[in-house]
C-alpha cells in the first residue's frame, strides 16, 4: 500500500488537474451562459427580444450580470447564524461543481504519448457518486434557508428539502431498472454499451420520463421551484442574500442543470456517442483525437438541446401547488418507477431463460 | 508516512471531534451538522479502505436522507435550547461515561483476543455487483426480515401519527 | 354561447402529458413570431399628428419671443402648472420681445402637467407648443420645474441648426397647423 502510493504518477496527477480545471470552467462558463440563454428564450417564447443592449445581441450580459452581483452591497442579517449563512451558498455550489467528476465528456485523447481519457474519475459506483452528491446539495438549501432567521426562507427550505427527497426516491428507482439492464454502474461503461447497441431512451422510455420529471425536481426548476415560489414565499430560501451570495445559488442551479442534462445524455441518449455513426470505424479514419473532439461536440450539443428543453419546460409549464407535487411524486411517479423496474426485471428474465421476441 | 496515513489520522481526528461537538452543542442544528461530519468522515475512511460501495451508500443514506429528515424535523419544531441545566453534571454525563466505558473495554477484549491472527487484511475491491450477489444470495433472509422490519416500522408509524383516526394528515 | 364541458377527464388526459405537449408546441410556436418590440432610443414610434409632448416656446422669424405674458395659458392650465411674471419691455430690446409686455419668467412644473394641450390651444399669439420630445428625466423634483431656458426654441437668426433641430421634430405638425 505504502508503496503503491509513493510512486505517485505525477503526470497523472497534473493530467487530472488540468481536466478538472478545465471542466469547472467549462460549467462555470455554460452556467454563465445558460442566464443569458434563459432570458433570451423566455423572451422568444413571450414575444419579446431579451436582453440586447450588452454586445452584439446581449451576448456579454452575463458578465453585467456577474458584475452587477459583485458590486453589491453584501448584507448579512444581524440575527442569522453566520458561519452557516456563509456556508448554505458555498455548500450548495461545492455539491453542483462536484457532480461532474464521473461523467465521461469523451473518450480519450492521444496526447504526448499518453491516453489521456475524458473522465475525471472512472469509479465503478459512478451513478451512485452523483446521486449521493446530488443528495447532499440539499443541504446548501436548508441550511440557507435556517441561517437566514426568516420564516419564508425556513419555509422554502423545508419545502425544499422535502421536494428533492421525495423525488431522490423516484428517481432512484427509474435508475434501478436501467441500471438492471446495463448490469454496471460506471458511466463510462453505460456509454459504451450504448454505443454498441440501442441508445437505452428505446428500452426505458418510461424510465426516462421519470427521470427527466424527477430531475426537473432536484434542480428546483418550473413546474417544481417551490422552493421559490414568488407569489408565496417572497423570493424562497435566498430571500436574505444578496452580492455574491445569491449569485452562488443562482449560479448553482445553472449548473445543476447543465449537470443534470450531462447525466440524461449519458444515461438515455448515449453520452458521447456519434449519432447514426459507427464511432470506431470513424476514428480508423480520421484518427483519435479529431474523432474525441467530435464526441465531445455531440455531447455537447445533445447537453445543449436538454438545457434547452429545461428552458422551454421552465416557460411554458405553470408551477404545481404543494398537494400537487406531493401527489405527484409519492403516488404517481413511485409506483410508477416500481412498476417500471418489475417490468424490467420481468423481461431480463425472460431473455435470461432464452426467449426470444 | 504515506498518505493513506495522513488521511487516516486526519479524518479520525475529523470524526471524534465532530462526534464530541455532536454531543456538547447546546442547540440541536448545529448537532446534526455535526453529526453530518462525523458520516463525511466515516465515508472518506471507507474510500480509503477501497470499500467504495460502502461508502457511497453511507453518504446517500445517512448524511443524504437520513440527517435531512432529522435536520427537517429539527427545523420543523424549532426546538431551542431553554438555557436551563440538565441536572447535576454528574448525572449529565456518568451514563455516556459508563457506556463509553464498556465500549471500550468490550473493543480492548475483541482486539487482544483477536491480535493472534490480526494482521493487514488483503486488499479486496468490493464491486457493487459482487457485493450485491453476496449480499442477496447469501445473506437473503437476514435482508429480507430487515427490510419487513422497517416496513413494520413504517407502518406502525403512519398508525401511530394518525392518531384516533379523526386528525391525520 | 359555449357550453363547457365538465366530464371527467380520461386516463391519458390525467397525465397531463398531452395537456404539456400541447401547452409546449404552442410557446415553441411564439419563438419564430415576428417581434412587436421597437428598439426604443435608436427607433421610435411615427407620433400622430395631434401627440403632446414637452411644451416650447415659440418665437417669430426674426428670433423674437412671441408670448407676452397674457396669463391665459395659465388660467386654462387644470393642473396649474403655469406660472409666469409679466414684465415690460424697455427701449432697445424690441428685437428681443415681440410685444411690450413679455414673460421675465415663465414656468411650467412638468410633474403637475398632465399634457392636456389646454395651454396650446388658449394662446392667441401661437406662443406655446407642445413638441414631440417626451420622457424627461431628472434627479430632483426641482429638476422638473421648467424655467425659459429649458422651454424656449432656439433662436433662428442666432441658431439656426440648433432651432431647425428643435423644429424638426415637430416640423410635421406645426406645418399641417400653419396649413390649417
Amino acid at each position: 500500500m505504502h508503496s503503491l502510493l509513493l510512486t505517485i504518477d505525477w503526470v497523472l496527477v497534473i493530467e487530472k488537474a488540468v481536466l478538472i480545471s478545465v471542466i469547472i470552467g467549462v460549467s462555470l462558463l455554460i452556467a454563465m451562459y445558460e442566464t443569458y440563454a434563459e432570458r433570451k428564450v423566455a423572451a422568444f417564447m413571450q414575444d419579446r427580444r431579451g436582453p440586447s443592449r450588452a454586445g452584439p445581441g446581449g451576448i456579454f450580459q452575463p458578465l453585467a450580470d456577474g458584475l452587477k452581483l459583485f458590486m453589491k452591497e453584501e448584507i448579512i442579517p444581524t440575527s442569522s447564524n453566520r458561519m452557516l449563512f456563509v456556508l448554505g451558498p458555498g455548500l450548495a455550489m461545492l455539491t453542483a461543481m462536484m457532480t461532474s467528476a464521473v461523467v465521461p465528456w469523451s473518450s480519450h485523447f492521444n496526447l504526448f504519448g499518453r491516453e489521456v481519457s475524458m473522465q475525471i474519475a472512472d469509479i465503478n459506483i459512478g451513478i451512485l457518486y452523483i446521486f449521493g452528491v446530488v443528495s447532499m446539495g440539499v443541504y446548501g438549501v436548508m441550511i440557507g434557508g435556517w441561517a437566514s432567521n426568516n420564516k419564508f426562507s425556513l419555509m422554502a427550505a423545508i419545502r425544499g428539502a422535502s421536494q428533492i427527497i421525495s423525488y431522490e426516491l423516484a428517481m432512484g428507482l427509474a435508475i434501478i431498472a436501467l441500471l438492471m439492464i446495463t448490469g454496471s454502474l460506471s458511466l463510462k461503461t453505460i456509454v459504451e454499451q450504448q454505443q454498441a447497441g440501442h441508445y437505452y431512451v428505446l428500452l426505458q422510455p418510461l424510465g426516462f420520463l421519470i427521470f427527466l420529471v424527477c430531475a426537473f425536481a432536484e434542480c428546483n426548476r418550473t413546474p417544481f421551484d417551490l422552493s421559490e415560489a414568488d407569489s408565496e414565499l417572497n423570493m424562497g430560501f435566498h430571500q436574505e442574500y444578496s452580492s455574491m451570495k445569491l449569485g452562488f445559488y443562482l449560479f448553482a442551479e445553472y449548473i445543476n442543470v447543465f449537470i443534470s442534462s450531462a447525466v440524461m445524455s449519458t444515461l438515455y441518449f448515449g453520452g458521447y456517442d456519434i449519432p447514426f455513426v459507427n464511432d470506431a470505424a470513424l476514428g480508423q479514419h480520421i484518427g483519435q483525437n479529431p474523432l474525441a473532439a467530435l464526441q465531445a461536440f455531440c455531447l455537447f450539443l445533445k447537453v445543449v438541446c436538454f438545457i434547452f428543453f429545461f428552458m422551454w419546460v421552465r416557460w411554458t409549464v405553470p408551477r404545481f401547488r404543494y398537494d400537487q407535487l406531493m401527489n405527484l411524486g409519492w403516488k404517481v411517479l413511485i409506483p410508477l418507477a416500481m412498476a417500471n423496474m418489475l417490468a424490467t426485471g420481468f423481461f431480463l428474465l425472460l431473455k435470461e431463460n432464452h426467449w426470444h421476441f | 508516512m504515506g498518505i493513506t496515513q495522513i488521511l487516516f489520522w486526519f479524518l479520525s481526528v475529523l470524526a471524534l471531534f465532530s462526534a464530541i461537538m455532536v454531543v456538547v452543542s447546546k442547540s440541536p442544528i448545529p448537532s446534526v451538522l455535526w453529526l453530518i461530519f462525523v458520516f463525511f468522515a466515516i465515508t472518506v475512511q471507507y474510500i480509503l479502505l477501497n470499500a467504495q460501495f460502502l461508502a457511497i451508500v453511507n453518504l446517500i443514506v445517512y448524511a443524504g436522507a437520513i440527517m435531512v429528515l432529522f435536520l427537517f424535523i429539527v427545523m420543523m419544531l424549532e426546538i431551542k435550547p431553554d438555557g436551563r441545566p440538565l441536572g447535576p453534571l454528574l448525572r449529565q454525563w456518568l451514563p455516556a461515561l459508563l457506556l463509553c466505558g464498556v465500549c471500550l473495554i468490550v473493543m480492548t477484549v475483541f482486539l487482544l483476543l483477536a491480535a493472534g491472527g490480526a494482521g493487514p487484511l488483503p486488499l479486496v475491491t468490493a464491486s457493487p455487483l459482487a457485493f450485491g450477489r453476496f449480499l442477496i444470495q447469501k445473506y437473503w433472509l437476514g435482508v429480507e426480515i430487515a427490510s419487513f422490519l422497517l416496513f413494520v416500522a413504517l407502518v406502525g408509524a403512519l398508525y401511530l401519527g394518525r392518531g384516533n383516526g379523526t386528525t391525520g394528515g | 354561447m359555449k357550453v363547457v364541458e365538465r366530464k371527467p377527464m380520461t386516463l391519458w388526459e390525467k397525465t397531463y402529458l398531452p395537456g404539456i405537449a400541447k401547452g409546449m408546441l404552442i410557446t415553441f410556436g411564439h419563438m419564430f413570431k415576428k417581434k412587436p418590440t421597437i428598439n426604443y432610443p435608436e427607433k421610435t414610434r411615427p407620433f400622430s399628428a395631434v401627440f403632446r409632448g414637452l411644451h416650447v416656446l415659440n418665437r417669430d422669424e426674426q428670433g423674437r419671443e412671441r408670448c407676452t405674458a397674457c396669463g391665459l395659458c395659465a388660467v386654462a392650465c387644470p393642473s396649474e402648472a403655469i406660472t409666469m411674471e409679466a414684465a415690460e419691455r424697455l427701449p432697445g430690446e424690441e428685437n428681443l420681445y415681440r410685444e411690450e409686455k413679455y414673460a421675465a419668467k415663465y414656468e411650467i412644473n412638468m410633474l403637475r402637467c398632465i399634457f392636456c394641450g389646454l395651454c396650446e390651444e388658449a394662446c392667441p399669439k401661437d406662443a406655446i407648443y407642445l413638441s414631440e420630445t417626451f420622457t424627461p428625466s431628472n434627479f430632483t423634483r426641482k429638476g422638473f420645474i421648467y424655467g425659459k431656458e429649458e422651454l424656449l426654441i432656439p433662436d433662428p437668426v442666432k441658431e439656426p441648426e440648433a432651432y431647425a433641430k428643435a423644429r424638426g421634430e415637430e416640423a410635421a405638425r406645426t406645418s399641417s397647423v400653419e396649413s390649417r
